[in-house]
């Protein structure tokens, strides 16, 4: 047997996450998912302008907190994220490249934590900016801080849960759509128990704080609010190296 | 590196050395060999493995007893071999499971059972092993948006290489490929998405090189130049395993050989004395003649014939074990017979013949 030794890698992490930072997000960010995120956005903008104009002045509220719970955080958070986060991984898988990002002498959760950052900073202009511009126009100045942050929470949780089906399943964005429809907006309503295993009710938590009007399932704990979209982006990070690190790659 | 697994059973890639062949009896025709129920983990194979050979003092890569299967589909069976500094070529057809062995050599797939070391190390298990391995893999698909020179440093920079900007100017120049080149990866041509491939692999100077089919699309100058950078790379002492499936190609990488076929190991050693015996070995030709038993009955009793037979056209079938007497003496033979020869067809010379004859000996 060979006398020689390997070569000791000198990479840290804060040299590689920033090389694969740079490979996904000029990779990932197409001009079709920047259109279809752009729509979802336009669409919230648009509601915003009608309800605005169209809602009487005694029923704006209620609208308006209608509007962000039900359309901008059921809707457009999660499928914004599931358009731009599932590919993050999940096309590499697809495209054969993963080999390129993989093969090197780093550990699995540099390219996981990499491709998560990536979702989260593509993500926060294109939704959440959006998403505070149309709590603006429905001129209720309370919703504009609580829809912030609920909207850059569901980006950190979701962008963490969808970065992980992406690198698990082959066919990723089938299963986030099913997660999404599925659990976040049918299971989930069916019992108290049952809404505090998803994100949304704590995201409509902090939206809840922001108005007077009542949102069904959002009586969360202020505390878990903040604290379980966080440790949702953690585990499913972690999740996601794990996957890298167990996976066959092609 | 005392801690090593015991020796493998199949024998070095020395030039040196004779070489081996398994002795397993010809799989089913089929691009990976269907045995199930397939052996679970720490069972003995299937197939009988060679016998066991040392392992060389400077064996950068050690495969022992490695299979590798996919639901009852076992890609790679059995399969021990070593690979020392300098060009080796992995050979075998399509399907054989040099591409499956390729990416467990890397750590990318886990052997089902058996083992791999890259230098002593597990490549799946330990992640800085990549260090030392450079892999240029078969797929054609490239970063849509990089260009030569991002890829390239990309990799640099993932590698932890000093200057990554320089270094990948260099092995972009050293392919023959121009480092400026602002044009986006997915325009560029086969021949030069290939050389891109191979820069990327090379750019850490890894002592361990694996090209899946790195060949591919280039043109002959191409090709020559690309032959003459392998053996420059295992001339530095680098261990370069260039899988083909291309017979002659092979034979322009050097001496080393490794040749699997549906998933087993055929053979393996000094490619010369391989190509020698695939050409000495027995072969199967039809011939077409007015008086075909007349024909047949003259060749029975032949030295050179193994065997005659008919097929359902009434044409002559022979075995023989000397293809070169045979072809001299079926002219004056079938005269002899008073019979007329319309046509001789050889019926195993394809290369995939070649490789069931080499897993079958």
């Amino acid at each position: 047997m060979t006398a020689l030794q390997p070569r000791t890698p000198n990479v840290s992490a804060a040299q590689s996450i920033p090389s694969y930072y740079r490979l996904l997000l000029r990779g990932q960010l197409t001009k079709g998912r920047s259109f279809g995120l752009g729509i979802l956005g336009g669409i919230a903008l648009l509601l915003a302008i009608v309800t605005r104009t169209a809602v009487e002045a005694a029923e704006l509220e209620e609208a308006s907190v209608a509007l962000l719970a039900e359309y901008a955080v059921a809707l457009v958070i999660p499928l914004s994220t599931l358009i731009l986060a599932v590919p993050m991984i999940g096309n590499l898988v697809e495209d054969r490249l993963l080999v390129y990002l993989w093969l090197k002498p780093v550990p699995r959760w540099h390219l996981a934590v990499a491709a998560y950052a990536a979702a989260v900073s593509t993500l926060v202009p294109v939704v959440v900016v959006p998403l505070v511009i149309t709590a603006i126009i429905c001129g209720f100045g309370s919703l504009v801080v609580p829809t912030a942050l609920a909207a850059l929470l569901g980006v950190i949780a979701y962008s963490g849960i969808y970065v992980f089906l992406g690198a698990r399943f082959s066919a990723g964005l089938w299963v986030g759509l099913l997660y999404l429809v599925l659990w976040e907006n049918v299971l989930s309503r069916f019992s108290n128990g049952m809404a505090r295993l998803s994100v949304r009710s704590y995201l409509q938590t902090i939206l809840q704080r922001g108005t007077d009007v009542q949102i069904e399932l959002a009586d969360r704990a202020t505390w878990a609010s903040f604290v379980i979209p966080l440790a949702v982006a953690a585990a499913t990070v972690a999740l996601t190296a794990v996957t890298l690190a167990n996976k066959d790659i092609e | 590196m005392t801690d090593q697994p015991p020796p493998p059973s199949g024998p070095s890639a020395a030039p040196s050395d004779p070489p081996t062949y398994s002795p397993t009896p010809p799989p089913p025709p089929s691009d990976a060999v269907p045995m199930p129920p397939p052996p679970a983990p720490g069972d003995e194979p299937v197939a009988a493995a060679p016998p066991p050979q040392p392992v060389p003092d400077d064996a950068l890569v050690v495969v022992d007893r490695v299979s590798k299967w996919f639901g009852d589909l076992v890609a790679v069976s059995d399969v021990s071999f070593s690979v020392s500094p300098g060009v080796t070529a992995l050979l075998g057809p399509n399907g054989a499971g040099k591409s499956t062995m390729l990416r467990m050599l890397c750590g990318l797939a886990v052997p089902s059972s058996g083992t791999v070391s890259i230098m002593g190390r597990d490549p799946r298990k330990d992640p800085s092993i990549a260090s030392e391995i450079g892999l240029a893999p078969q797929q054609e698909s490239v970063f849509g948006h990089a260009t030569a020179l991002q890829f390239v440093r990309a990799s640099a920079e993932l590698q932890g290489v000093a200057n990554p900007d320089a270094e990948a100017r260099r092995v972009l120049d050293l392919v023959e490929l121009d480092a400026t080149d602002t044009r986006r990866l997915p325009t560029y041509s086969k021949g030069m998405r290939q050389r891109v491939k191979l820069a990327q692999a090379i750019v850490h100077e890894p002592r361990v090189i694996l090209l899946d089919e790195p060949l591919s699309g280039l043109d002959p100058r191409q090709r020559l130049h690309m032959v003459q950078l392998f053996h420059r790379l295992g001339d530095e002492g680098r261990a370069v395993i260039v899988s083909s499936h291309v017979l002659e190609e092979v034979e322009r990488f050097g001496s080393n050989v490794v040749v699997i076929t549906q998933g087993r190991l055929a053979a393996q050693g000094d490619f010369r004395e391989i190509r020698t015996l695939m050409d000495n070995r027995p072969r199967r030709l039809r011939i077409a003649s007015d008086q075909p038993r007349a024909l047949a009955a003259a060749l029975i009793g032949q030295p050179n014939v193994r065997g005659v037979t008919f097929d359902t056209d009434d044409r002559v079938v022979v075995d023989t074990n000397d293809i070169g007497s045979f072809a001299m003496r079926i002219a004056p033979l079938s005269q002899e017979a008073a019979a007329r020869l319309y046509e001789v067809e050889p019926l195993d010379d394809d290369l995939e013949s070649v490789f069931k004859y080499l897993v079958g000996r």
